[in-house]
């Protein structure tokens, strides 16, 4: 097991809890990076387009003055970026066929007592821990 | 319209600056967290744990009141009638 500074995660994690309850409370909506990107791509029917892009738009500009100023990340990209790709747009076909993704399902709808997100977010994180084991201990594919 | 869009863009600045201040931009990060065989590394489950606690009292808050600051009404179901589904 990897020894971890916890006050890190915690603290990054109130504030995207944060964030999720505040868009519910100000907006009335799901802070759902899925579901956003979807109204963003004008997807959704409700006129949401503008708020999903201001969402993404200020995610983009948060995480890089964060980067720039508070915490620089170690990023290593082990894949192409074809394989990259090709994985985002099987993620971002899942999230929509499963309405949602870690945030939308993990953050707002566990925090709701959602039997449906309960179900999805133990599904795709057993889904992707067999997915790594099988490429990384029977494939052998290495980080 | 003006101040529900300042709203989504500081609730994306939070969003963002937290899953920079969590490693959570990470990929190796998560990989990490999904290779229970391998070194496994817990980061993203206090994420979590952090997320649902702010998230859960908006969540209760919610339950109280019948519509949200900025919108006439609150989109997607309460939590207490999805607790019924």
């Amino acid at each position: 097991m990897t020894e971890i500074n916890y006050l890190w995660p915690l603290a990054g994690g109130l504030l995207i809890g944060l964030s999720a309850g505040l868009y519910l409370l100000l907006n009335g909506r799901i802070a759902g990076i899925s579901g956003l990107a979807a109204a963003a791509a004008g997807l959704t029917h409700d006129g949401d387009s503008k708020l999903g892009l201001g969402f993404l738009a200020g995610i983009i500009a948060g995480a890089w003055l964060t980067a720039t100023l508070v915490r620089h990340p170690d990023i290593t990209l082990t894949s192409s970026p074809a394989l990259l790709i090709a994985a985002g747009l099987i993620v971002g076909y899942g999230t929509r066929l499963g309405s949602g993704c870690t945030s939308g399902h993990g953050v707002c709808g566990l925090a709701r007592l959602s039997p449906r997100s309960l179900a999805a977010t133990a599904i795709f994180i057993a889904v992707a821990g067999a997915t790594v084991f099988v490429t990384r201990h029977l494939v052998g594919v290495q980080p | 319209m003006r101040a529900q869009m300042l709203a989504a863009i500081v609730c994306g600045l939070i969003f963002g600056a937290g899953l920079v201040i969590s490693d959570m931009i990470n990929p190796g990060r998560v990989l990490a967290f999904l290779d229970v065989a391998g070194n496994w590394d817990p980061t993203l489950a206090f994420v979590m744990g952090g997320a649902l606690i702010p998230s859960a009292v908006a969540n209760i808050i919610r339950s109280r009141g019948s519509a949200p600051l900025l919108d006439s009404r609150f989109y997607g179901r309460p939590f207490s009638s999805l607790r019924q589904c």
